[in-house]
């Protein structure tokens, strides 16, 4: 046991520390910018220090690539980058080189460009690019302003350094004593005359103050209708102003007189409306049956509901028409099918299909074999097989991939399946029906793929009747039931392209 | 008389100075170190030569693997954990002071992946294992069970050596990672839930410091580390003489030599490595 034990240890340390290792060497991996998914492009610095290979490459804080290399040529640095591939970089693009930190750590800023200049090639060059950004920027401006400073400072000390600057300093110190001695003695001379102008100064505003108090509201109503006046002042100039205008007072009498007929019967207009809404208010006539019952309008609000839905759900049913045409190998002849699809919503949609299949449709009746009179009748049973259109009329519902269907299926009940794939350009489908027909000995399955080639168009083969074991009308030889692979095609249209068509169709 | 006293001074030897004396002593202790740096190389030299010959002794090179490498899981783990995490703690605080916070992340990871890792590893290795080793071989050599094996045919290089130095070889490595992982984990603890650093920032800048030739650089490293002390450990108590107490100052000089050893090659690695 001891022998097992120790190897099922080791083994067990090994597959642990082999586990942490290839963490590490996923967690560090660095982007993964190979050749397929990143754009290798380069740029020529002035200055490429602090970048080195794997520096980051970021647009707005996102890493969008990274330094691929930094070689010497002549007095520049050729840094080749990678930039991945799914960030549109134009010819206008601009790199530009920053500080991240105080402590040195650099890295490039990508400008992807315009839109109006051309995608940027593999291989090419950026031509815009910024040495200097962020913190050296900050730099060379604190060294320029310390420079400024120096210079100030120094041309001080020319002008006060030394004795002469020291003697200037000293009478410019007392000059400045003197004049504030000056204006000192100068406020304390005039105190009282200042005093008595304040007083006074005071004394008005006290006074104003107490009118205005006391009147305050109709201080506010003179106010208000000078307001007024200028404001209606102003629109009785500019409407004489313009009704006088070119005219003169002719034309003013004319249109005054007119402007009364026009205002008598202004007044009959409205006392006729008067009397219309004091109608309708009371209730009388229909439209005031309309407004003032509520019931009535309680049911009208739900009628335009109703009317708002109804149209709402028909203005987003999709409509789609089809054609298909399959060829059945083992039949020898053609099945053709008619399609309309209604799709109320993306995931739910109803299926009418006119269905042309040579298998036709079988029926049984029962014939008496014997005439009537000779005695106990004798029954023979027929099975009439005839072409004849069938009909499907099916509801499906869709979920992720796949859509369920029920219904009618070549006129008897059944059930399918669809599956989608590659974005529905590829449809498996699975129908199960006939469940009932007596001559079959298992449902009739059939199972088709149908691929969209183009747009609107698709092609489709599969496999129908799988389980069934061949049977065939001994007269017509038509198959009747049985294993038989078709293939075929179709197109189909939607409700767009309807539109688009009905009106330069001709009109009968 | 006078004549007696220069047959005397005749008779006996001329006592060297003290300053002779000091040189001498240096000198005998280079030839001595480089005397058992000679022997522990030619020792090495036999163990490769004798590791690749048959028979291989599969039960004993996996009782070693499991006595070095599983046996030191736990302390190795724990050890990375308190490493990385006062590592994460005083950096912290010193970053803190010029607001570079961002970089606790990268630093613990890159100082332990390419230093402290395969260092503290092989250090644990050398108090944990080496020092038995070092303990079993020479208690083995005094009591003449190393000559049992000669007299049987066996050779003890190849019976006890060898498994021990492979062992060392390819288990120092894989602690390493245990460190490693360990370390950064602990490191994470602490700069996130006590120092205020946040997760994404750590993360973030750890993945974008940290480079998978970082964490290979320790494996090397590791297994420098590993071939060296349980070489020295097994030379130590392969040679070990005088008894009981010999065995003793054995184990005492194996556990100074490897560490010395430690440090002295991590030296040289790193500047080979770069």
């Amino acid at each position: 046991m001891k022998k097992l034990v120790t190897p099922f240890r080791v083994g067990l340390l090994v597959l642990v520390a082999g586990g942490f290792l290839f963490g590490f060497i996923l967690f560090t991996r660095k982007g993964g910018l190979g050749e397929d998914e990143a754009l290798q492009a380069h740029a020529y610095f002035r200055d490429a220090s602090g970048l080195g290979p794997k520096s980051r490459i970021q647009i707005a804080g996102l890493p969008v690539g990274e330094v691929e290399s930094i070689k010497l040529e002549g007095t520049r640095a050729k840094v080749t980058v990678r930039i991945r591939r799914d960030v549109p970089v134009f010819e206008d693009a601009t790199l530009a080189k920053r500080s991240e930190s105080l402590l040195g750590d650099y890295l490039l800023d990508l400008n992807p460009g315009t839109e109006m200049a051309p995608p940027l090639k593999e291989g090419a060059e950026i031509r815009r690019v910024i040495d200097v950004q962020g913190m050296e920027a900050v730099f060379a401006s604190l060294s320029q302003i310390t420079s400024d400073i120096q210079q100030v400072t120094g041309a001080l000390r020319d002008v006060l350094g030394g004795d002469k600057g020291a003697g200037s300093m000293e009478r410019i110190v007392e000059n400045l004593v003197r004049v504030s001695d000056a204006v000192d003695m100068t406020v304390r001379a005039s105190s009282e005359r200042l005093d008595a102008i304040l007083r006074n100064v005071e004394g008005v505003s006290s006074d104003v103050r107490g009118i205005t108090a006391s009147n305050e509201q109709s201080v506010n109503n003179i106010v208000d209708n000078i307001e007024v006046i200028t404001r209606d002042t102003r629109e009785v100039l500019a409407t004489v102003n313009k009704l006088v205008g070119n005219g003169g007072e002719a034309d003013l009498k004319d249109s005054v007189a007119s402007l009364k007929q026009t205002m008598s019967r202004l007044d009959k207009t409205l006392a006729n409306l008067e009397d219309v809404t004091t109608k309708v208010k009371n209730g009388e006539g229909a439209v005031g049956t309309l407004l003032t019952d509520k019931r009535l309008g309680q049911k009208l609000s739900e009628s335009v509901e109703d009317l708002s839905d109804f149209s709402s759900r028909l203005t987003g049913l999709q409509t789609e028409v089809g054609i298909q045409a399959t060829y059945l190998m083992e039949q020898g002849s053609s099945k053709n099918m008619l399609t309309l699809r209604l799709a109320p919503k993306p995931d739910k949609y109803y299926l009418l299909e006119l269905v042309d299949d040579p298998r036709g449709t079988t029926e049984t009746q029962y014939v008496q074999a014997n005439p009537p009179s000779s005695g106990e009748p004798v029954v023979q049973k027929q099975t009439i097989t005839k072409e004849s259109f069938k009909f499907s009329a099916q509801f499906a519902k869709r979920y992720y991939f796949t859509t369920l269907r029920f219904g009618i299926i070549e006129s008897t009940g059944g059930v399918g399946a669809d599956f989608h794939f590659f974005k529905d350009h590829l449809k498996l489908s699975v129908d199960a029906f006939n469940f009932s027909v007596a001559e079959l000995r298992y449902p009739r399955i059939r199972t088709s793929l149908r691929a969209q080639a183009f747009d609107r168009l698709f092609v489709v083969a599969g496999m129908d009747d799988i389980l069934n074991d061949p049977r065939r009308d001994t007269n017509t030889r038509r198959m009747l039931a049985g294993r038989d692979f078709f293939f075929g095609g179709g197109v189909y249209f939607t409700d767009d392209d309807l539109k688009a068509m009905l009106p330069v169709l001709p009109t009968p | 008389m006078a004549s007696e006293n220069a047959q005397n001074a005749e008779s006996q030897p001329e006592q060297p100075s003290v300053l002779t004396r000091s040189i001498e002593g240096v000198g005998q202790s280079v030839i001595s170190m480089v005397e058992e740096l000679g022997h522990l190389i030619t020792l090495g030299v036999d163990v490769v030569r004798w590791g690749v010959r048959r028979p291989y002794r599969w039960v004993n090179l996996f009782f070693q693997l499991d006595f070095v490498g599983v046996g030191s899981v736990f302390i190795v783990l724990l050890t990375g954990l308190f490493t990385g995490m006062v590592f994460a703690n005083q950096s912290a605080r010193a970053f803190a002071m010029f607001d570079a916070q961002s970089l606790v992340g990268p630093t613990v990871a890159l100082v332990l992946t390419r230093e402290l890792a395969p260092v503290f590893s092989a250090l644990m290795v050398t108090m944990r294992a080496g020092s038995a080793m070092c303990t079993e071989l020479g208690t083995m050599r005094v009591t003449e069970q190393v000559d049992a094996l000669e007299t049987m045919a066996v050779n003890p290089i190849q019976y006890l050596l060898v498994p021990r130095v492979l062992a060392g070889l390819f288990m120092v490595p894989l602690l390493t990672l245990l460190f490693d992982t360990s370390g950064i984990l602990g490191a994470y603890a602490v700069a996130v839930g006590t120092q205020g650093v946040s997760a994404g920032t750590f993360i973030t800048r750890t993945q974008q410091w940290l480079d998978p030739i970082d964490v290979y650089e320790g494996l090397i490293k590791g297994a420098v580390f590993g071939l060296a002390v349980t070489l020295v450990c097994c030379f130590k108590g392969f040679n070990a003489t005088g008894g009981a107490k010999g065995v003793g100052q054995a184990t005492t000089e194996a556990m100074v030599t490897s560490a010395l050893s430690i440090f002295i090659l991590d030296f040289i690695v790193g500047v080979l490595l770069h």
